[in-house]
């Protein structure tokens, strides 16, 4: 079957993909905000807290989370720290909302019966008022990051509709992500809100692309130019994806790990947003604006 | 020979000058001094200095040389047999006979039997008659060791008789320094309070001061400087091998000493005190150390400071006006009514009765005291030493000005930073992989394969090549903005590959392949820039390194690596 007719055929329909994975993140997103009132779950490093390592391969996570509990009488989280590549186990993450960092180590010695030391312990301790003002620093620069890209597209596309539905696979490939990682119950770390950033950068790559094709080149049909543009985005895609996929599976630090779970998702949803969407939104403008006959050869 | 071209040749440059910049050294050999302890540094070592041998056997790694240096400096506690004209003991010395001796009589004893005053007859079965006597065995008494220390630079030869305690690290192997969380260390963020805001001065002046104490303490593997989180200013400080307990006793402390009478305030740390005795054991040390009461052991320090021409002023001012105390009805010698109480952040931590000979006289030679505890003698002795060095270390800088609270502190394993860059590295290298299997499948020419591969490689080594230059803390953000960038990399290089191939039947020049392609290079180039600009400023800059990895990433990519792979596929393409 040829792609071009396909797509000519059916863009309206494709178009509904794009709407449904909108539609769905809005509604978690937003149901959590209604929840919570929060745009999500932030972790220690936003929020305040003491997230403490222990390097120790036979640490039962359940048991000392139930000690610890019980000991402190506050909410701990208490994660497994695994190394995939051997599929051992390397140690655990306990995660405690406020700052009694003292305690929360001669419970672990005791709870554990492991002593420790520089040489076994990492310990981060951050005061509730600086991870919200971390917070507010990073949400602060995700929108400022947003609205530069957008000045960019605008000034690089000068005609409105083409740009908006760049920043539009754009929002969709932030929103998306970010629903998943809700759904996941995992929280956010402050290297995670950078890893957004570069979502930003990596998404309007494809739409780029796509944009520059479809408005400024003269050969082929506009089909042919869009199913053009596919072939070299999603070898770029692709390429980023599949790298990325295997890193996150080999890499140990949670922070290498989170943030490249987030652009993961963001790449494989940008996929729908780019092709599904912003070709839709492109072909509609071509043929409102009556431009569309001028382009067939 | 044939020249590669401009763009090739800029490649090729931007190659050879980050190889300078990074200045890989293939073999190393040693290690180098991270902190050093009193007698090694007496003995002119320094930080920084790499040692290559200890006692002629090579030093390889540290552990080896925690391992060597034990071996040539541990020395064994002797017994010591000792009679006096009214007491005998027997005890364990090491590296201190645990009294003194003047005109053969003990001072400044430390054993539990034999008190001040009393004549040494014999030690050891050695009888003690005179002066030559005591000379003759006094250095045959208690046992030490030669250490030699070779380091690059010159032979070290001294005479220990205690473990030498000098830390270090590898030698590091090239100009890119890893960041705290790959090496392991202590990150503090700390926040000044106090009745006014801090201002970019008072910053500049904590930071001074924390930077002094830092060296005092001998811990020069720091870095410091100012942040700034929403409306607050705050200090951000990074220590390799400290824990978080030693910051959190020691910087973050204010500092605050004040030497009254009564309720005036003779002197402070700082500027009232010019001098202050530290490691010279003439003017500053242990002095005595007792069982204070059941199962608690005190011992009691010593350093003599000088004051400041107004701050011997005050004394005179103020003591002029004490009465006198006579010790006892029949000499004219005797203390003053009211000691010199000694503060540190408000609180007593000694009294020092005042000879009646300074009532009113502008001393400047003072002699500071205070002690330590413990639930035995060598606790007691490193708690007076830690408190003797805190105090020293206070008077010398001066306090701060300010209260310092800890807003957020990290302390990462040194353990946890090797597996992390080693894990990261792996990551790195798997990507690179993975994205080489993508092309392979994709154009399956070696023709654009191999550039790719060279590109993308290129712009690795010249990110690095940076890092080496401006000597960027690598951390694990910083390698995640170089896996993000390389990623780009990738993505505009599948571009220009993709516009050079297209249609071999199209009638566009080279340049305006290139130049097509480029139009979509530099408007993502654009956007993923001002995705992270705003990164550098947020968080305390806590993820520059992130973003500027990333920045400095993309930007070799699209104005050197990037031309070069769209002229290496122009000539081979073209044939």
């Amino acid at each position: 079957m040829n792609w071009e007719s396909f797509l000519e055929k059916n863009y309206k329909k494709l178009f509904v993909v794009p709407i449904i994975l909108l539609v769905f993140s809005l509604i978690v997103v937003g149901s959590f905000f209604y929840r919570t009132g929060e745009l999500f779950e932030r972790d220690v490093s936003l929020k305040g807290g003491v997230s403490a390592t222990i390097y120790e391969k036979n640490i039962d996570a359940e048991k000392l989370e139930k000690f610890l509990e019980e000991k402190l009488n506050t909410d701990i989280f208490v994660r497994k720290l695994g190394d995939v590549a051997s599929n051992k186990n390397i140690g655990v993450v306990v995660e405690i909302g406020d700052e009694a960092s003292d305690e929360l180590k001669n419970n672990i010695e005791e709870a554990t019966g492991i002593s420790l030391s520089r040489e076994n312990f990492s310990i981060e301790v951050v005061s509730s008022s600086l991870g919200e003002s971390f917070y507010q620093g990073l949400l602060k620069a995700v929108l400022i990051s947003f609205a530069l890209m957008a000045v960019v597209i605008f000034v690089a596309f000068r005609s409105f509709i083409p740009s908006a539905a760049v920043l539009l696979s754009a929002f969709l490939d932030i929103i998306f992500p970010l629903a998943i990682i809700e759904l996941l119950g995992i929280k956010i770390n402050a290297a995670g809100i950078a890893a957004f950033l570069l979502v930003i950068g990596y998404s309007v790559d494809t739409d780029i692309l796509l944009t520059t094709k479809v408005l400024k080149r003269r050969e082929g049909n506009l089909y042919s130019r869009i199913i053009d543009s596919a072939k070299t985005g999603l070898t770029m895609t692709f390429a980023t994806l599949t790298a990325l996929s295997v890193a996150y599976v080999v890499t140990t630090s949670f922070v290498l790990k989170q943030m490249f779970l987030i652009i993961v998702i963001a790449l494989l949803v940008d996929i729908v947003s780019t092709y599904f969407m912003n070709s839709g939104i492109l072909i509609w403008y071509c043929k409102k604006r009556g431009e569309h006959e001028k382009f067939w050869s | 020979m044939k020249s590669f071209g401009v763009r090739i040749n800029l490649l090729i440059l931007m190659l050879v000058l980050s190889f300078i910049a990074i200045a890989p050294k293939f073999s190393v050999e040693g290690v180098e001094i991270r902190s050093l302890d009193v007698v090694s540094k007496s003995q002119g070592l320094n930080i920084g200095d790499v040692i290559k041998s200890v006692n002629n056997v090579n030093v390889e790694t540290p552990e080896n040389f925690i391992e060597l240096l034990k071996d040539a400096s541990s020395v064994d506690p002797v017994r010591i047999n000792i009679i006096t004209d009214k007491n005998n003991a027997s005890y364990f010395a090491q590296d201190n006979l645990l009294f003194e001796l003047e005109n053969l009589t003990i001072k400044n004893s430390r054993i539990s039997s034999i008190n001040d005053g009393e004549i040494l007859k014999e030690i050891n079965n050695v009888k003690i008659n005179n002066e030559d006597d005591w000379e003759k065995i006094r250095y045959e008494l208690l046992l030490s060791k030669i250490v030699r220390i070779k380091t690059e630079k010159r032979e070290y030869t001294f005479q220990a008789n205690k473990e030498l305690e000098i830390n270090v690290k590898e030698v590091s192997r090239s100009n890119i320094r890893k960041g705290l969380d790959l090496e392991g260390g202590t990150r503090v963020l700390l926040k000044p309070v106090g009745e006014f805001k801090a201002t970019d001065q008072d910053i500049n002046n904590l930071i001074d001061i924390i930077s002094d104490r830092l060296d005092i303490y001998g811990l020069a593997d720091k870095r410091i400087r100012a942040a700034e989180v929403g409306e607050d200013k705050l200090i951000l400080i990074e220590i390799a091998g400290i824990s978080k307990e030693e910051v959190e006793g020691f910087i973050a402390t204010q500092g605050k000493f004040e030497a009254k009478i009564g309720n005036e305030t003779v002197f402070t740390g700082g500027k009232d005190v010019p001098f202050v005795c530290k490691d010279d054991g003439t003017c500053s040390g242990i002095r005595t150390c007792n069982l204070a009461s059941e199962g608690q052991y005190g011992c009691r320090f010593e350093f003599s400071i000088k004051l400041s021409v107004d701050a011997a002023k005050r004394h005179a001012d103020i003591t002029k006006n004490l009465d006198v105390v006579l010790t006892s009805g029949l000499s004219k010698e005797g203390y003053l009514s009211k000691p010199l109480d000694l503060y540190l952040d408000d609180e007593l931590i000694d009294s020092l009765q005042i000879s009646s000979s300074l009532k009113g006289s502008e001393t400047t030679d003072i002699l500071i005291s205070g002690s330590g505890f413990g639930d035995s003698e060598e606790t007691a002795l490193n708690d007076a030493v830690l408190n003797m060095e805190k105090l020293q270390t206070v008077l010398i800088t001066g306090s701060l000005p300010f209260q310092l609270e800890i807003v957020k502190i990290d302390s990462i394993s040194p353990i946890f930073g090797k597996e992390f860059l080693k894990n990261a590295v792996l990551a790195g290298a798997v990507a690179v992989v993975v994205v080489l299997l993508v092309v392979i499948i994709r154009y399956r020419n070696l023709k654009i394969i191999i550039p790719m591969m060279i590109t993308l490689l290129s712009e690795i080594f010249i990110i690095l090549g940076f890092a080496g230059l401006f000597r960027w803390n690598l951390d694990l953000a910083a390698i995640a903005g170089i896996i993000a960038s390389v990623g780009t990399g990738v993505d505009d290089q599948i571009v220009i590959a993709d516009e050079i191939l297209r249609g071999k039947e199209q009638i566009f020049s080279w340049k305006e392949k290139l130049k097509r392609a480029f139009f979509i290079i530099m408007v993502a180039y654009a956007a993923t820039l001002a995705a992270m600009l705003p990164l550098i400023w947020a968080v305390a800059g806590l993820l520059r390194g992130f973003a500027i990895a990333t920045i400095v990433g993309v930007t070799i990519g699209v104005f050197i690596t990037r031309p070069a792979f769209g002229a290496m596929l122009e000539r081979l393409m073209n044939k």
